[in-house]
């Protein structure tokens, strides 16, 4: 950590203008929760940390008519208790609840908790689920990315080395569209053995289901859509057999990867009995 | 104030105020002028021949002050019970994380780096992980020439991977068998635990001019640590002087020295204070953590559910080295019968070597693995017997006049009454059962150490009171009772008693804080040097007051003459009149070895530990519901019942019921130390699962006050037995709740789920 340099960047374009200077020698450092850790065990050893927790410009929760936008320095504890995430994106507040802890949710951010892209990470199941979408800036411009292709292995994005996360792009949810997220962790607020976001958007005179997202997050490298599963539902009326034959679908398309939170047979196990739970929350959930 | 108020009533800590301000100095806060940083480097190989050892690349970083590898420090073998652990790895490696060179650099990070900069030629080596294993013919030998190895404890038996056994039998087995209707056996094991101690070990050494070596350490027994530097510096105990600073936890963990060593020689190469601090995932992967075990139990009963006889056979897996496991395996077989009356018994317990680092003292040590493994046994006979688990338990619980398994004879035993207590709390006989959820009870015998403690109170010239030790209060809430006890003695407010927990120079000896024995022995030492200073304030005060010393009492912080109360004087003017014209300073004294019934060493082979002066009880229920569909447990409610002999503080004895039981939750539901082969995966509080604090369940605790008649006004240590009674009180609620006897910790939900898969096949 010695030889480590450290910029604090004041805009968007300082950062930028480094990035594109230094690429992958650099390193970017939001609210450190996950890159602290370890250049502490001296796993990450960047030439140059570029400090952006100061950039102002990255900091908001904005509604506009149909999506709402977060900036990436949004903390974790700032989503939880927006009223805007609140009121249109309730699962987001529900998905922060069982993110770690206070102190962690207060200091970790939504952008450097997706780049950092731990396989067991809460937010991008979630996100995956709504159709979020992300905004990357370089200095030669600015490209859009959907969050189900921005990650590409264990901690490992699309991101390119010059560029930077700036905003989560998020479409309020439909008129009987309903969103969860749930997580099954051994203490409650830990790392996910499993977790499962899912939106389901069901018509208003059949009663089916017309979209339905069902993405699953620490079963493998990167969060990955029960697409078998989705197909057992969509166009039909949700039941309690829908739903069992759902969970069966996601344990026979899902290959899970064992890690320190649980081996792949419980995994496994998991995969069933969460898309089954997730089914039947979302589909007679609240509204949203 | 009058007498007999000040023990049992609750007191702040003496310590709270300057811990909750911030001003409290721990050991790495200490800090010098012209420090250095230290660095180990440590084995990648569980089982290596060293062949080459070059530090020239590392010595040329800038920064670097200098490094030693074996051949460069003392060529001793140290050991608490066997004298079987070089300074440094020398001639091979038996575990990964054995530290094999020492750096000391200007700042931490060089020493890191240069570390890393360190080439070794290793010979990998056949490695052997399971104790089991180990003990197996052909099995890889860790310590070539182990019998050469001298013993710091006499009677060890060793052979082989084993380094030590105790075994103990009583009655004749054999007729036992004959004579019992039914038998049940069962296997458990039990995980390795991290102590998960907030402050980490840090040590800060360095010799003044004179060649006096002083250190700065975060520990639980500054003597121990002297002793222990005293064998490896060469340096007679009087030129060394152990600082102990304040600590974040020990646990257990803090008992023996871990890098205090490393610090002093590096000190004495370089001439500058050097200090070194263990990161968590080197804690986790060289420092003491609980044994694993693995524990075989055979028990035969009567259909009427009396308990005829027992064989248990205890293989703790010790590490790399013996440590305490010597030790650790005789309190695994003093346990294993619980407090249950057993005519026949034969017990076998190993401390077996395998190439994991080297396991040793964590809070109950032993008695936490036996614990669960006897309790879980119960309740599994207590079921097929078709008998309640508090009846079958009551049936064969032991009682005054009882004989213990290594030979004591039995007084002020405590856990009739204590159970007793947990079946009303808890209410027992008219618990409701529903679907999932289910009852568990687990009850606790133990013993607790004796050994030496001393005490000095100086009555100061304005009469104020000053207590001297050496015992440090680890967290637990020590020194605030012992200043509660000479509060009682001397009839003074205990908040103005000043208590200094001195260095190794300026305080008299004690034994170390572990085994429950603070309270209980120093306290002993706090009454003696007490009445020893009324000898001498009485002895004054006849003088003065021309009244006979047998007649004089002290009330209120007056002495006064008994049948004539206006003869009296205060201690200030007792003091000065001591001070200037007759007598000198006035300072009690006390050196107490804790009493004790030796073992029947007709029954009792290969324990090295002096017997117990007391034994402590406890038991507890817990009521958990299962998620049958994850596996998932939560444990609802918690009822805990312990026997504190006689409370001084019950603010600080709840303290210690209430953390022991979350220390025990962590090792029932989550913590293990996780091997992969000799490689630690989980070396981090991310991976290592502690509870947090939304996982602490309701917990209600009574205590009872059957008086030992060695301790203080009756009391005995409550601090071990805690963390002994959730695991085999949740496995026994598991059962309860959805049938499944798990045998090994820790209860994941993973665990817990493939338990009842694995059930509901067997019934098809």
């Amino acid at each position: 950590m010695k030889d480590m340099r450290y910029i604090r960047a004041a805009s968007v374009t300082e950062v930028t203008d480094c990035l594109k200077k230094y690429g992958d020698k650099a390193k970017i450092l939001a609210g450190g929760q996950s890159l602290v850790p370890l250049l502490r065990q001296r796993l990450a050893r960047p030439g140059l940390l570029i400090d952006i927790s100061r950039v102002a410009d990255l900091k908001f929760i904005r509604k506009t008519k149909n999506t709402l936008k977060i900036g990436a320095l949004t903390t974790h504890r700032q989503l939880e208790t927006d009223p805007l995430i609140r009121e249109h994106l309730p699962i987001l507040a529900d998905m922060e609840k069982q993110l770690a802890s206070v102190q962690i949710r207060n200091l970790g951010t939504l952008g450097g908790n997706l780049c950092h892209a731990d396989p067991a990470g809460d937010v991008a199941p979630a996100l995956m689920a709504l159709g979020a979408k992300l905004k990357l800036i370089s200095a030669t411009g600015a490209r859009t990315m959907s969050v189900e292709n921005f990650f590409k292995d264990f901690f490992e994005t699309a991101i390119r080395p010059d560029e930077v996360l700036a905003e989560i792009d998020i479409p309020l949810l439909p008129d009987l569209g309903h969103a969860i997220y749930i997580k099954h962790s051994s203490r409650g607020v830990d790392t996910a053995i499993i977790g499962v976001g899912t939106f389901i958007l069901k018509d208003h005179d059949t009663d089916t289901c017309k979209e339905i997202r069902l993405c699953v997050g620490a079963v493998g490298p990167v969060p990955i859509r029960a697409k078998n599963a989705e197909a057992v539902i969509r166009g039909k009326v949700v039941t309690g057999k829908t739903i069992a034959e759902a969970g069966k679908k996601a344990r026979e398309e899902i290959s899970p990867v064992s890690d320190l939170q649980g081996s792949a047979e419980y995994k496994k196990e998991l995969i069933e009995v969460f898309i089954q739970r997730a089914l039947k929350a979302a589909s007679s959930g609240r509204r949203k | 104030m009058a007498k007999n108020e000040i023990i049992g009533r609750p007191f702040a800590r003496v310590d709270g105020r300057r811990k909750a301000c911030g001003d409290a100095v721990y050991g790495p806060d200490i800090k010098m002028p012209g420090m250095l940083h230290a660095k180990f480097l440590a084995s990648p190989y569980p089982h290596a021949r060293i062949v080459h050892v070059d530090t020239e690349k590392a010595e040329k970083l800038s920064g670097v002050k200098t490094i030693l590898t074996a051949k460069d420090v003392p060529q001793v073998c140290w050991g608490l019970m066997v004298k079987d652990t070089p300074v440094l790895a020398g001639d091979k490696a038996r575990f990964m994380g054995e530290p094999l060179a020492v750096v000391a650099a200007t700042k931490r990070e060089i020493a890191e780096e240069a570390a890393e900069l360190i080439q070794v030629e290793y010979e990998e080596l056949k490695p052997v992980f399971d104790p089991e294993e180990a003990l197996g013919p052909g099995a890889p030998l860790i310590h070539e020439g182990a019998e050469a190895y001298a013993c710091a404890m006499p009677g060890l038996i060793r052979y082989g991977n084993v380094c030590g056994q105790t075994k103990i039998s009583g009655g004749d087995p054999e007729q036992g068998w004959r004579e019992s209707d039914l038998i049940f056996e069962d296997r458990f094991s039990t995980p390795v635990q991290h102590h998960g101690f907030i402050e980490p070990h840090a040590v800060t050494a360095r010799f003044d001019s004179n060649g006096r070596l002083e250190i700065w350490t975060s520990t639980q027994a500054i003597f121990a640590i002297r002793m222990a530097l005293g064998e490896i510096m060469g340096l007679p105990l009087n030129r060394i002087r152990v600082i102990g600073t304040e600590v974040g936890g020990g646990f257990g963990g803090k008992t023996d020295i871990t890098v205090e060593h490393f610090c002093a020689l590096l000190a004495r190469m370089t001439g500058k204070p050097v200090k070194m601090q263990l990161t968590r995932s080197e804690m986790m992967t060289y420092t003491s953590a609980r044994h694993g075990c693995v524990i075989h139990l055979k028990t035969g009963v009567k259909k009427d559910g009396k308990i005829v006889t027992r064989e248990a056979r205890l293989l703790f897996d010790t590490g790399g080295y013996a440590g305490h496991g010597p030790g650790v395996a005789a309190l695994g077989a003093n346990t294993i019968l619980g407090p249950y009356r057993t005519p026949h018994f034969k017990i076998d317990s190993l401390s077996v070597y395998t190439n994991k680092m080297n396991f040793s003292f964590m809070r109950g040590p032993g008695g936490v693995q036996a614990g669960f493994a006897c309790e879980s046994h119960m309740d599994r006979i207590a079921r097929e017997l078709n008998l309640d688990p508090l009846d079958f338990r009551i049936k064969n619980l032991i009682s005054d006049g009882d004989t213990s398994a290594t030979g004591q004879r039995m007084e002020a035993v405590g856990i009739q009454e204590a159970l007793n207590s947990v079946a009303k709390i808890s209410n027992w006989k008219q618990r409701k059962k529903s679907k999932n959820r289910g009852w568990g009870l687990c009850c606790c015998q133990y013993e607790l150490v004796g050994m030496t403690s001393s005490a000095l109170v100086k009555l100061s010239e304005d009469g104020s009171l000053h207590l001297v030790i050496g015992a440090i209060d680890h967290g637990q809430g020590s020194s605030t009772v012992l200043a509660q006890i000479l509060a009682q003695e001397m009839d003074i407010p205990a908040d103005q008693i000043a208590v200094t927990v001195g260095d190794t120079d300026t305080a008299p000896y004690d034994t170390g804080t572990f085994g429950d024995r603070v309270t209980f022995n120093m306290g002993n030492a706090v009454i003696e040097a007490a009445r020893d200073l009324k000898v001498q304030l009485f002895s004054g005060a006849a003088a003065m007051l021309e009244s006979p010393a047998e007649n004089l009492e002290l009330v209120g912080q007056m002495i006064r003459d008994r049948d004539n109360p206006e003869k009296a004087i205060s201690l200030l003017e007792l003091a000065m009149g001591s001070y200037f014209f007759q007598g000198g300073a006035p300072m009690g004294k006390s050196t107490v070895l804790a009493p004790f019934q030796a073992y029947a060493y007709e029954k009792v082979e290969g324990n090295p530990y002096p017997a117990t002066p007391a034994h402590t009880y406890a038991c507890q229920v817990v009521e958990v519901s299962v998620d049958r569909d994850t596996g998932m447990v939560r444990v609802e409610n918690i009822y805990s019942c312990h026997d504190a002999g006689r409370m001084i503080n019950p603010l600080g004895t709840e303290g210690q019921i209430q953390g022991g039981i979350m220390m025990g939750l962590g090792y029932a539901l989550w913590e293990e130390v996780v091997f992969d082969g000799g490689r630690v995966t989980n070396p981090n509080l991310i991976d290592y699962k502690m509870p947090f604090a939304i996982n602490q369940p309701k917990i209600r605790i009574a205590v009872t006050e059957t008086k030992t008649p060695n301790g203080p006004y009756g009391a005995r240590g409550v601090g071990n037995p805690p963390v002994l009674l959730p695991a085999a009180a949740i496995a026994n609620a598991i059962h309860d709740a959805v049938g499944v006897r798990i045998r090994e910790l820790p209860l994941t939900p993973e665990r817990v789920l493939f338990s009842l898969k694995r059930e509901a096949a067997n019934k098809k």
